[in-house]
């Protein structure tokens, strides 16, 4: 399935977002450096690179979890300072309310929001529906095993019903198995809900299975290396030539970059 | 029905945790009939006979069962303000790394105090005030209840019960999971919501916890506040005043009504804590 060019509005740019820590004994860290990117609607972006590359911070500036130093991360234009309901996000793990059960939690995004109890609970039924987990309405989040939890989690993102949904290497603690069948949960929904995805993973494969486009970061200070735009239609085949070769070649280039070979 | 081993486990739960007492119980006896000296051990059936009959009006000091509830009363007041100062300080504490920093010294500089010591200080506050003062109520059947509740006495219990409830409320909120904050701001929660919806619920087992060590203490310094000066009622006053009339089995038997209902709050504290909070238990 190929999207068109049709809708190519850009909603979310990046504009030399630059991030910078100090750490306790005084030393200046260039977490990310100069980013610049743009999504455009209904965009699937991974963002791959070495650990520590500040892909996760960035995410986080995007997010409005976290100031840039510099520069500005603009959501439709308007500079994003603190989290916006437009923009959702999912963690690796431990996100969910743990006292809750798992309607509750699904439900929390438009409690927050003021909604009424019969209201949201029906919208969190549905959600639940969605990723399959109807009949853990009422378990607790410690009674379900790593990718369900996720499921639910993704439930709640949706829950709010976010134009964006950033995701933090979201199946990183599951087991490979769960882990492709997460990435096809996760592609079934995306084509039916049409959202933004702006996806971080350190796995190149994830990326390059589920992404339009992958975005390689540089070791740290984080710097965009490359982007790759991927013509294959979906479901990709890990089988097809053209899906090893563009997987060998940022394998490649992140190589090079944790070797600290810049180029 | 129940195998032969099951039956047998359930006695033996049953029986273990009461072989100590009863062992107890039979070298009172003993030691009782040996000394033959009430003033120094009475016999058990006395004592028991007292906390058979706790309605039972002893001499010029009150029934058993009305001290208990005078003692109740104080020790309640004491500790919920206890628990209405410590709960929200602690949280904000625990959130708040500035508000931490400016409170934390301060606040050591007390804790190693122990609650008897600051009677001195305490009555030159606040004297025999109660109140009965605070209401300006000077005579009549609420004067005498107001009067039984005398600052210094809810001080002493208040002080008791607030480190505990402090410290707790404190580390359960800075043990919350960051990931679990920021979700709820992702999802749109106000700065006020991820206060009660979050890091409240995050931090109550160990807020409970505060809880329940913070009324057992505050239950120990009812003795200390009850031997304050203007103390005509309580627990901690019948035996200390039992003991000036040589009357030991008075003396015992308020201990042990002491001990019983310290025991049953923390049960009841306990029992909450398992009911409610199973998910911090089984979470990872």
């Amino acid at each position: 399935m190929s999207r068109g060019s049709i809708d190519m509005t850009v909603i979310l740019s990046a504009n030399q977002v630059c991030k910078i820590f100090w750490t306790n004994n005084g030393d200046r860290i260039r977490a990310v450096d100069t980013v610049c990117l743009s999504v455009m609607e209904n965009d699937f972006v991974c963002i791959v690179g070495p650990s520590g590359c500040g892909k996760s911070t960035f995410l986080r500036i995007t997010a409005g979890l976290e100031p840039a130093s510099s520069g500005d991360v603009r959501f439709r234009g308007l500079e994003i300072k603190k989290p916006l309901p437009q923009i959702g996000l999912v963690f690796q793990e431990y996100s969910l309310f743990p006292w809750l059960p798992v309607i509750d939690n699904v439900a929390s995004g438009p409690e927050f929001a003021g909604m009424k109890k019969a209201k949201r609970l029906d919208l969190a039924r549905h959600y639940l529906d969605v990723v399959g987990m109807t009949e853990f309405a009422a378990a607790f989040p410690h009674e379900l095993s790593g990718g369900m939890r996720q499921r639910v989690a993704i439930a709640r993102a949706f829950a709010n019903d976010p134009e964006i949904l950033l995701m933090d290497e979201p199946f990183g603690s599951l087991d490979a198995h769960t882990r492709i069948l997460m990435q096809k949960e996760l592609l079934r929904i995306w084509e039916t809900h049409r959202k933004t995805i702006l996806f971080v993973t350190h796995s190149v494969d994830e990326a390059v299975y589920l992404a339009d486009r992958v975005v390689v970061m540089s070791a740290r200070p984080g710097k965009i290396k490359e982007i790759h735009k991927i013509d294959m239609g979906r479901p990709r085949s890990r089988a097809n030539p053209s899906y090893g070769e563009l997987t060998d070649r940022i394998l490649q280039q992140l190589e090079q970059e944790v070797m600290g070979l810049k180029n | 029905m129940l195998s032969d081993s099951t039956m047998k486990s359930q006695v033996t739960s049953i029986l273990i945790p009461v072989i100590v007492p009863v062992l107890l119980i039979i070298v009172w006896i003993y030691a009782a009939l040996k000394i033959g000296n009430q003033v120094i051990l009475p016999p058990i059936d006395n004592v028991l006979n007292l906390l058979a009959n706790p309605t039972e009006n002893l001499i010029s000091m009150g029934s058993l069962a009305s001290n208990i509830t005078v003692s109740l009363v104080r020790v309640l007041m004491g500790y919920l303000l206890a628990a209405s100062v410590g709960i929200p300080l602690g949280v904000i504490m625990g959130y708040y790394a500035l508000v931490f920093r400016l409170m934390n010294t301060f606040l050591n500089l007390f804790r190693p105090i122990p609650p008897l010591a600051w009677v001195p200080l305490v009555m030159a506050w606040f004297g025999v005030a109660s109140m009965a003062t605070a209401f300006g109520v000077e005579t009549g059947k609420l004067y005498i209840y107001l009067n039984n509740l005398k600052f210094s006495m809810i001080f002493i219990i208040f002080i008791g019960g607030f480190y505990p409830i402090l410290t707790s409320s404190i580390h359960g909120v800075a043990g919350v999971n960051r990931t679990l904050i920021d979700s709820a701001r992702v999802l749109g929660a106000s700065e006020l919501q991820v206060f009660r919806k979050v890091l409240l619920p995050a931090a109550m087992p160990s807020i409970i916890n505060g809880l329940r060590i913070g009324l057992g203490i505050s239950w120990m310094c009812l003795v200390s506040a009850e031997m304050l000066p203007g103390s005509i009622s309580g627990v901690g006053y019948l035996i200390t005043h039992a003991y000036t009339l040589a009357s030991i089995d008075i003396v015992i038997a308020g201990m042990i009504s002491i001990g019983i209902v310290g025991m049953t709050m923390d049960r009841i504290f306990h029992h909450i804590e398992n009911r409610r909070y199973a998910w911090q238990r089984l979470t990872r």
